[in-house]
C-alpha cells in the first residue's frame, strides 16, 4: 500500500510539474501575442518594413500630330548627409594617409555643378551633425551620373520630377506652366484633373539592407496612375510660323501686343492660337505677368469694322437687304440723338450696294442698311453669334466680350454695326468668320481634342453641338461680298496671297481712352477666309494699340499666316476667278 | 534426526519485477496486431522524409532570397536605363523643336518659301504661284534658337550648326556665301505671271506653253505612269 501512495505522489509532483511549465508558457506566451503584441509589432515594422511612394508621372501635353508641348522630365537634387561628409572619407578603408577631406570632395562637386564650393561648405556646416542638407536642386542626369562618378559617400540623390517644354515660347500662352505650386496658367491650369497622376505606395518586409524586399512581403500596394496626354487641336508648325509673323509685324509698328488665329472651317479646330508677347514656360518670369496667358482668349477689344461682316449676314438673314440693295452715303451721318458718324476716310455722297459699303468699309454704310432692321433683331442675331458669351474653349481666364444690352440708345444702335461700343475677343471675331466661312453654321471653337488617360479611356472631348446661326445663302452671299475687299477694296493689294482668293475684312477700332471718349490709338486687324469659293480655314490677326491709323499695319501678317496655312495644309489655288460683285449704282 | 513434522518456512520476499518469474500465461497477440506494430524502417523513413522536407525548404528559401537581391539589381539597372531612355527622349524633343531646326536650317543658308505651288500630274499644270524663295539676309537674331523671336531657353546651350561644321573636308566654295543661297535672286521676280485669278479675271491655271512662270518659259510635262 505504501508503494502506491508514493508511486501516486510522483505522479502528482509531475503532473504539477507539467502544468506549472505549460501555465509559464501560456502565460508568457499570453503577455506576447496578446498584451505586448502591439508594441512589439509596432517596434518589428519600424525595423523592418519600408513603405515606397511611387510619383507617377504627370501627363503630357501634345499637338494635334503628337509633337510635345509639355512633359515631364526627371530631375534630381543634390542631399547629403553632413554628419558623413565633413570628417572626409579613406579612400581605401583604413589607410588613413588616404583621407579625402570635405573641402576637396566639395569642389570637385562644385565643378560639376558649376556653384561655389564655399557656399556649399556653408550649407553642410549650417548643422553638421544632420543626416540631411541640400546642395542642388533639379539638376540633370547629365550632371548627377558626373557627381555619381565622384564616389564620394554621403551623398544621396532625391528625384524631383520637373515640367519641360521642349518647344519653348511656341504655344507657349496656351499650355501654361507648372511653378513650385502645381499648374499656373493656361491648359495646364485648366485640364489639371486630366494630366495630374496619382502616386502609388507599396509597403514591404526588408532584408537586412534596409531595401530589398522580402519576397512576398508586400502588405498593401497600390499602384501610380500616370496623368492622362491632353491632345490639342494646334499644329505647333504653324503655331510657330503664325508666332513669327505676327511678332516680327508688332515689333515693327510698336503693337504692345499681337494675337493671331487660325480656324479649320469644318470643324472649329483652332490650328494655332498665337499671342505676343509670348511666354516661354521654360523661363515664365522674364514675360510680363499680364501677358502670361493667351490674350486671344482673354483679352476683349472693341474690333471694329470686322464686325461688319457679321452685321451685314444678320439682315440679309431677316431678308431685310440683299448684295444688291442700293444706298445713298452722305459725307457725315447725324443721328436722331445729335450723334455723328463718320467714315474713315473723306467722300463725298456716294453710292454704294451692299457689297460697296462692306468693300469700302463705310461705317455710314452699314449704320443706314441696319436701320432696316430692329435693334431687338439684331442684338438677337448677334448673341446667335456668340458676342457676350464664352466660347466652347475652356481656357483659365476667358473673356466673353461685352455685348451692350438692350434697349441701345440712339447711337450705340448704330455703332454696334461696326464694332464700336461693343467688345469681342480675337477667339470670338474668328468664331464670327468661321460661322459666315461655314455656310452659316457654327462649329463650336475647340482647342482641346480630347484627353487620353492612363487606362486608355478618352475624355474632355469637345461636346458642343453645331449651331446654325443663318442661312448659307445669307453666309455665301456675305462671303462674296467679302472677296470684294480683297479684289477691289483700297486695301485689297495688300491682303492677296497669290494663287488664292481670299475674302476678308479688315478692321481699325479707335480705343476707348478712359476719359469717356475715343483716343488716338486704334487696334487693328484683319478678320478673313481661304479659299473664298470654298472657306477651309479662317484667318484672324490683330495687333494692340498703336497710332498707326491704317488696317494696313495688319495686312502681311494676315498674308503670312493665311500662305503658310494654304502651304501647310496643301490647300489647291483657285482656278475660278472671283465673281463680279457689284458695289456702287 | 528426521522429523516428519511440517514446519512452516518463512515466505520468501516477494522478488522484484524483473526477477519475477514470466507468468505463465499470456496474451497472444494475433498476427494482425503484430503487424499493425511500428517498425524502425518506418521509423528511419519518415525522419529522413522530414529532414528532407526541412533541406528542401531552406534551400528554397536561400535561391528566393537570393533571387530577391538578384530581382532588386536588375530593377536598379532597368531604372537606370530608363532614366537616360527619358533623358535622351528629352534631348530630342528639345533638339525637335521649331527654334532649333529653324535656326539650324538659316545658319546652314536655307530660305523658306513664302509661295505655294502645284504641280498637277494630270496635265502637267502649273497651280498657284511658282516662284522661287528669295535670298533674305540672315541676322544674328534668326540663328539665335534660345533667344530669337520666338524664344526658347532650352536651347541657350545648344550651339547651332554651320556650315563650316558639315563642310570640312569638301571644297566648299559652292557653298561658301551661305548668305544669298538662292542663285539669280535678282531674276527670280516671276510673280506676275501668277497672280491671284481675282486680278486678271483668268483662270490660273496655267499651262506649261503658255506661263511666264519660270524663267525658261517652257515645263516639260511629266511623264507619269
Amino acid at each position: 500500500m505504501k508503494r502506491t501512495r508514493r508511486a501516486g505522489l510522483r505522479l502528482t509532483l509531475t503532473m504539477v510539474g507539467v502544468f506549472l511549465v505549460v501555465a509559464i508558457f501560456t502565460g508568457r506566451l499570453f503577455q506576447l501575442q496578446v498584451v505586448e503584441a502591439p508594441a512589439l509589432d509596432k517596434t518589428a515594422a519600424q525595423h523592418q518594413t519600408r513603405t515606397v511612394t511611387t510619383p507617377g508621372t504627370r501627363g503630357s501635353i501634345v499637338d494635334d500630330s503628337g509633337v510635345v508641348l509639355a512633359l515631364s522630365v526627371d530631375r534630381y537634387d543634390i542631399t547629403v548627409s553632413p554628419a558623413q561628409m565633413i570628417p572626409g572619407y579613406e579612400k581605401t578603408p583604413g589607410d588613413k594617409s588616404s583621407l579625402v577631406p570635405l573641402d576637396s570632395n566639395l569642389k570637385r562637386i562644385a565643378r560639376v555643378t558649376g556653384q561655389n564650393w564655399r557656399d556649399l561648405k556653408t550649407v553642410i556646416e549650417a548643422n553638421p551633425k544632420s543626416q540631411y542638407a541640400n546642395l542642388d536642386k533639379k539638376v540633370t542626369l547629365a550632371i548627377l551620373k558626373k557627381i555619381e562618378a565622384l564616389k564620394i559617400p554621403g551623398i544621396y540623390p532625391v528625384k524631383d520630377p520637373s515640367r519641360s517644354y521642349p518647344n519653348g515660347a511656341v504655344a507657349g500662352n496656351l499650355v501654361g506652366f507648372v511653378g513650385t505650386d502645381g499648374p499656373q496658367a493656361g491648359l495646364e491650369k485648366e485640364y489639371d484633373a486630366c494630366l495630374a497622376q496619382k502616386p502609388g505606395e507599396s509597403t514591404y518586409q526588408t532584408a537586412a539592407d534596409g531595401y530589398t524586399p522580402i519576397p512576398g512581403s508586400t502588405v498593401k500596394e497600390t499602384n501610380p496612375v500616370n496623368g492622362g496626354t491632353l491632345e490639342l487641336t494646334i499644329d505647333r508648325d504653324l503655331q510657330y510660323e503664325a508666332l513669327q509673323a505676327i511678332t516680327a509685324q508688332a515689333k515693327k509698328i510698336g503693337a504692345p501686343w499681337a494675337t493671331a488665329v487660325v480656324v479649320r472651317v469644318k470643324d472649329g479646330h483652332l490650328m494655332a492660337v498665337a499671342d505676343y508677347p509670348a511666354v516661354d514656360p521654360n523661363n515664365p518670369s522674364a514675360t510680363p505677368g499680364k501677358y502670361q496667358g493667351s490674350l486671344a482668349i482673354t483679352q476683349r477689344y472693341e474690333p471694329g469694322s470686322t464686325f461688319k461682316g457679321m452685321s451685314a449676314a444678320a439682315l440679309i438673314d431677316a431678308g431685310a437687304i440683299t448684295p444688291k440693295t442700293e444706298i445713298t452715303v452722305p459725307p457725315v451721318l447725324t443721328l436722331p440723338d445729335g450723334g455723328t458718324i463718320k467714315d474713315s476716310f473723306y467722300h463725298g455722297t456716294v453710292h454704294y450696294t451692299t457689297a460697296g459699303v462692306l468693300e469700302n468699309s463705310s461705317n455710314i454704310g452699314i449704320s443706314i442698311l441696319s436701320t432696316k432692321l430692329s435693334a431687338q433683331a439684331r442684338h438677337a442675331y448677334m448673341v446667335k453669334f456668340g458676342i457676350g458669351q464664352k466660347t466652347a474653349v475652356n481656357f483659365p481666364g476667358q473673356n466673353a466680350g461685352y455685348l451692350p444690352p438692350l434697349p441701345w440708345d440712339g447711337t450705340t444702335t448704330r455703332t454696334v454695326e461696326f464694332g464700336q461700343g461693343v467688345s469681342a475677343t480675337s477667339l470670338q471675331v474668328a468664331q464670327i468668320y468661321e460661322t459666315i466661312a461655314n455656310h452659316g453654321v457654327r462649329e463650336p471653337m475647340t482647342l482641346v481634342a480630347g484627353c487620353t488617360l492612363a487606362n486608355g479611356k478618352v475624355v474632355d472631348t469637345p461636346t458642343t453641338a453645331p449651331e446654325r446661326v443663318v442661312s448659307a445663302k445669307a453666309a455665301d452671299e456675305v462671303r462674296g461680298m467679302l472677296e470684294t475687299v480683297v479684289s477691289g477694296g483700297p486695301v485689297g493689294p495688300l491682303l492677296r496671297v497669290p494663287g488664292y482668293r481670299i475674302a476678308a475684312k479688315t478692321g481699325t477700332a479707335q480705343v476707348a481712352a478712359g476719359t469717356g471718349g475715343y483716343g488716338n490709338q486704334v487696334i487693328t486687324s484683319v478678320a478673313g477666309m481661304a479659299p473664298a469659293e470654298d472657306p477651309q480655314y479662317v484667318v484672324v490677326v490683330t495687333f494692340g494699340p498703336t497710332t498707326l491709323t491704317t488696317s494696313a499695319v495688319a495686312a502681311p501678317a494676315f498674308t503670312s499666316v493665311m500662305s503658310e496655312v494654304l502651304k501647310k495644309y496643301r490647300v489647291p489655288p483657285s482656278t475660278t476667278p472671283a465673281p463680279y460683285v457689284q458695289t456702287t449704282w | 534426526m528426521s522429523s516428519n513434522l511440517a514446519y512452516a518456512t518463512p515466505l520468501r520476499r516477494p522478488r522484484e519485477e524483473a526477477n519475477a518469474p514470466q507468468p505463465r500465461v499470456r496474451i497472444v497477440t494475433t498476427r494482425a496486431q503484430r503487424r499493425s506494430r511500428p517498425k524502425l524502417v518506418y521509423a528511419l523513413v519518415a525522419t529522413v522524409v522530414i529532414f528532407a522536407i526541412f533541406l528542401v525548404q531552406l534551400l528554397i528559401t536561400i535561391s528566393l532570397s537570393s533571387g530577391a537581391y538578384q530581382i532588386d539589381g536588375l530593377q536598379s539597372t532597368q531604372q537606370n536605363l530608363g532614366r537616360t531612355e527619358s533623358s535622351l527622349s528629352e534631348k530630342i524633343d528639345t533638339l525637335d523643336s521649331s527654334q532649333n531646326l529653324q535656326a539650324n536650317a538659316i545658319a546652314l543658308g536655307m530660305v523658306a518659301s513664302s509661295r505655294a505651288a502645284f504641280l498637277r500630274l494630270s496635265d502637267g499644270a502649273v497651280l498657284g504661284s511658282a516662284a522661287p524663295a528669295r535670298a533674305v539676309k540672315i541676322t544674328s537674331l534668326m540663328t539665335n534658337a534660345a533667344s530669337g523671336s520666338v524664344s526658347n531657353s532650352l536651347l541657350t546651350d545648344i550651339p547651332v550648326i554651320t556650315p563650316s561644321d558639315t563642310l570640312t573636308s569638301s571644297t566648299g566654295t559652292g557653298h561658301g556665301d551661305a548668305n544669298a543661297p538662292v542663285t539669280g535672286s535678282g531674276t527670280t521676280e516671276s510673280t506676275q505671271g501668277t497672280t491671284a485669278p481675282a486680278d486678271t479675271g483668268s483662270t490660273s491655271q496655267y499651262s506649261p506653253n503658255s506661263s511666264s512662270s519660270t524663267p525658261d518659259g517652257d515645263l516639260p510635262s511629266p511623264v507619269t505612269h
